[in-house]
């Protein structure tokens, strides 16, 4: 999404659900540490005039919600197999 | 008689374009002698006021911009109704009991909820929460009225702030592991950029990045160390550049 002059660019997320895949190569009988994360990055460029970033800020509160939850990380191992 | 009066109105719309360009020339060298200065603010209020501005003006009308600006979006936000079709989790299909840590996993296995929760933020302003055992984050990045109300060639960056939620597992043989991650994710993502002056936005000077990413990674410390998968869920760009790095 993007706008080309000065104005407002807005996006919701109401519980929207996100799936994210990874297939790791992994060793036997060493611990794998597992992360899910979020990153929020911004930034804002102004040489004349001013410029504001927020991201799942305070003034918009939504009780009960959280931002972020992980419903589920579900796990299969596939045996490497050489024949 | 008449030819004098025509000659005479001629001449005088000749020198009030004269005039006007003179002031478009000017007003362009400002602008040049500005991007030069770079931060020389006395400047900037110079050339508003050679624009025909009132800087106080200006001023309070950025705040009221601002304040219509969080209350639109507070209103848009209300007006989002929750609709969505009931949904089925994987752990709904697989096994949803976490195997204790020194239990041999068997697979396929769903995990819930986290073992640990960690976030990093630039700053202690911020207010993030983070609960392992309802494997839930609130986390928040702002920045607001980016270099002030003139703003004069600051290019500021916000440290990105990251959320993390842990998980551990043995395998029990080597092979290939498949990690699915999934999030409910609920927030809000925006951006807003403001001149509070038609005449400024014909100058593209302002403009104003934010993303989300969703990230999975695993480490396996003397084994296959860090691999990772991202996507972006959601990114915005508003103002007269292109998209930030």
């Amino acid at each position: 999404m993007a706008g080309g002059g000065p104005g407002h660019e807005f996006h919701a997320w109401v519980e929207d659900l996100f799936v994210q895949v990874l297939y790791a190569q992994v060793l036997p009988d060493i611990e794998v540490a597992i992360e899910v994360s979020i990153e929020l990055e911004g930034q804002g460029r102004s040489t004349f005039g001013h410029s504001t970033i927020n991201l799942h800020t305070l003034p918009l509160p939504l009780p009960g919600r959280p931002g972020v939850k992980v419903a589920a990380l579900c796990l299969n191992l596939t045996p490497t197999v050489i024949l | 008689m008449r030819d004098s009066r025509v000659r005479k109105a001629i001449d005088t719309a000749i020198a009030q374009a004269k005039k006007r360009t003179q002031q478009r020339r000017a007003f362009s060298r400002d602008v040049i002698k500005l991007g030069a200065r770079q931060t020389k603010q006395k400047l900037a209020v110079d050339m508003l006021s050679k624009a025909g501005l009132d800087f106080e003006k200006l001023a309070t009308e950025a705040a009221e911009q601002h304040e219509t600006f969080e209350s639109a979006l507070r209103k848009m936000y209300a007006g989002i109704k929750k609709k969505r079709p009931k949904r089925k989790f994987l752990p709904a299909i697989y096994t949803t009991v976490p195997p204790p840590a020194d239990a041999t996993p068997s697979f396929p296995l769903c995990i819930f909820p986290a073992e640990k929760c960690s976030y990093s933020s630039p700053d202690p302003t911020f207010k993030h929460s983070c609960d392992a055992s309802k494997a839930e984050m609130g986390l928040s990045l702002l920045s607001t009225n980016v270099g002030g109300l003139l703003g004069i060639e600051a290019t500021p960056w916000v440290p990105p702030v990251t959320g993390s939620l842990w998980y551990r597992i043995k395998p029990p043989i080597g092979g290939t592991l498949a990690v699915i991650a999934e999030v409910l994710v609920t927030g809000s993502i925006n951006v807003a950029v403001m001149t509070s002056s038609d005449l400024l936005d014909l100058v593209p000077s302002i403009g104003a990045d934010a993303r989300a990413t969703l990230v999975v990674r695993t480490y396996q410390d003397g084994g296959t160390g860090i691999q990772a998968a991202s996507q972006v869920i959601g990114e915005l760009h508003r103002g007269g550049w292109g998209p930030g790095p």
